[in-house]
């Protein structure tokens, strides 16, 4: 068996080590998906995502910058009796930290990714069924929420569940000059008096989420929220890219998976 | 966004009015919606048409969704009363009646044990409803369904890649066949079941199956000389 490796120039991150050895052991085809906010460089070779062995399994690797998640979506399947809903899928989102069991800041990103999620799948196709969108950590480098939110919708675009719309989230900062940045790294992060991450649709672009922390002004909220909103449009032509390439993929020949 | 057929679609796209003054039935498969006028996306994939007026959207998936009238391979693992319980890959198992096979009556019960793999075809499937097998046809007749004989191999692969098999284009099985003899039944839930006289030969044809995922049809061709050669070879 071949692992196909796509290195794109200039693409050395910490991420990269782990992901090639766990993951590639795991998965035949394997990519990385790269999604940067602020450049446009990094878009010219993304390098998608998402498959495993497992059978009923989809991964997406999501590296943003230097954050990286590995995400899983298991499902439609038989669901727990005290789970169960007789007109629609329960949804569950399962976020595993990088070390330790998940703690109260993991379990709001859990609800957070759940009810993102759950907005967006149309859950009432599948009746009295369980999706499970597993995250794992890999490492956070600022903005570990964001891409969290990004790798869940990548997994779900990969298994074919019917969905409403996709998501995209979006972080920013702002600092103790009043600049908002946007997609902040943790260095950054340091000199902020407050984070926001926002969450949007890619029909209307409304909001589906918002987490904060800090103080901020009413007219800096909404700044940085049209700030963000103009980010988002990039995630979602990149989500369009990432499926166009899936669907060459596999329409090309690729003699290196002759196993 | 609107898009049209061809076109690489994302949840949430609205195809394109595809001819206002056309009064025919609109035909919506996998992967589509109506809302309102419009017809949305549901799965991201490639947007096919065929004919005047049948639409779906091609995806690659892995979970099978029972459909009604689809053939499929499954495995029993449950008796209760007279229903079998039957895996088949689904949210749900399938429930197979006794009586649905040939010649079943009640006293003449047919003979499946727990861990059988049948081979039978979907006569409902609703999202609401448990799916239920026969493994007969409307004539009472069992065709190719039924049992399967015992010494196969069960094995799965993606959706996508079943549907590539049975594409009429496809030569793969025929030109393995004209070499090596075997017994194949192709489940349309990502499960198939073969036999054949050696396990080299069961090897050889697995995996020139699970290769072909990523090949083209005239590809197909040399991969399956390339196996057979490999086999006459040893």
């Amino acid at each position: 068996m071949v692992i196909r490796e796509h290195t794109a120039p200039g693409f050395n991150r910490p991420a990269e080590n782990f992901g090639n050895h766990v993951i590639s052991q795991k998965t035949m085809n394997e990519f990385y998906t790269i999604i940067d906010i602020r450049h446009n460089v990094t878009l010219q070779h993304p390098v998608a995502l998402l498959r495993s062995d497992f059978e009923f399994c989809f991964d997406a690797v999501c590296v943003q910058r230097d954050t990286a998640v590995v995400t899983a979506v298991f499902g439609p399947a038989e669901v727990k009796p005290q789970r169960i809903l007789i007109d629609k899928a329960s949804v569950e989102a399962l976020y595993r930290p990088k070390t330790g069991l998940p703690r109260v800041h993991d379990k709001m990103r859990e609800t957070l990714i759940r009810n993102t999620c759950s907005t967006a799948l149309l859950v009432t196709l599948h009746p009295r069924t369980s999706i499970s969108i597993i995250v794992q950590e890999m490492q956070d480098s600022g903005g570990l929420l964001a891409c969290a939110v990004n790798a869940a919708c990548l997994a779900l675009i990969n298994s074919g569940i019917a969905m409403k719309f996709l998501v995209a989230a979006v972080s920013c900062m702002i600092d103790h000059e009043d600049n908002i940045l946007i997609d902040p790294n943790s260095k950054q992060l340091k000199g902020s008096k407050a984070s926001l991450t926002f969450v949007f649709d890619s029909i209307k672009k409304n909001i589906m989420a918002c987490h904060t922390t800090g103080r901020f002004t009413q007219l800096q909220y909404e700044e940085s929220l049209l700030k963000c909103r103009n980010g988002s449009d990039k995630i979602f032509s990149f989500y369009r890219e990432i499926v166009r390439k899936v669907h060459q993929e596999h329409d090309r020949m690729s003699p290196t998976c002759r196993t | 966004m609107e898009v049209n057929v061809g076109d690489v679609v994302l949840p949430g796209d609205v195809i394109q009015a595809p001819n206002t003054n056309d009064k025919g039935k609109l035909i919506l498969g996998p992967g589509l919606c109506r809302h309102m006028d419009e017809v949305l996306i549901t799965t991201s994939g490639v947007l096919r048409k065929k004919g005047r007026n049948v639409y779906w959207v091609d995806s690659h998936r892995k979970r099978y969704v029972p459909v009604k009238g689809d053939t499929v391979v499954g495995v029993v693992v449950n008796r209760s009363g007279d229903t079998f319980k039957v895996d088949i890959g689904s949210s749900e198992q399938a429930s197979l009646s006794y009586l649905a096979f040939e010649g079943a009556t009640k006293k003449n019960r047919p003979d499946v044990q727990i861990g059988d793999i049948v081979f039978a075809k979907l006569l409902e499937a609703s999202r609401d409803l448990e799916p239920e097998l026969v493994c007969v046809d409307s004539y009472g007749k069992k065709g190719k369904l039924g049992v399967l004989p015992e010494g196969g191999f069960i094995f799965t692969c993606s959706l996508n890649l079943i549907r590539k098999i049975l594409n009429p284009k496809c030569q793969m099985l025929k030109i393995l066949g004209s070499e090596i003899p075997y017994d194949i039944a192709v489940g349309m839930n990502g499960k198939l079941w073969l036999k054949t006289k050696s396990i080299k030969e069961t090897i050889a044809i697995v995996n020139a199956i699970l290769t072909a995922e990523h090949l083209q049809h005239h590809e197909i061709a040399s991969l399956c000389d390339d196996v057979i050669n490999a086999l006459k070879g040893m």
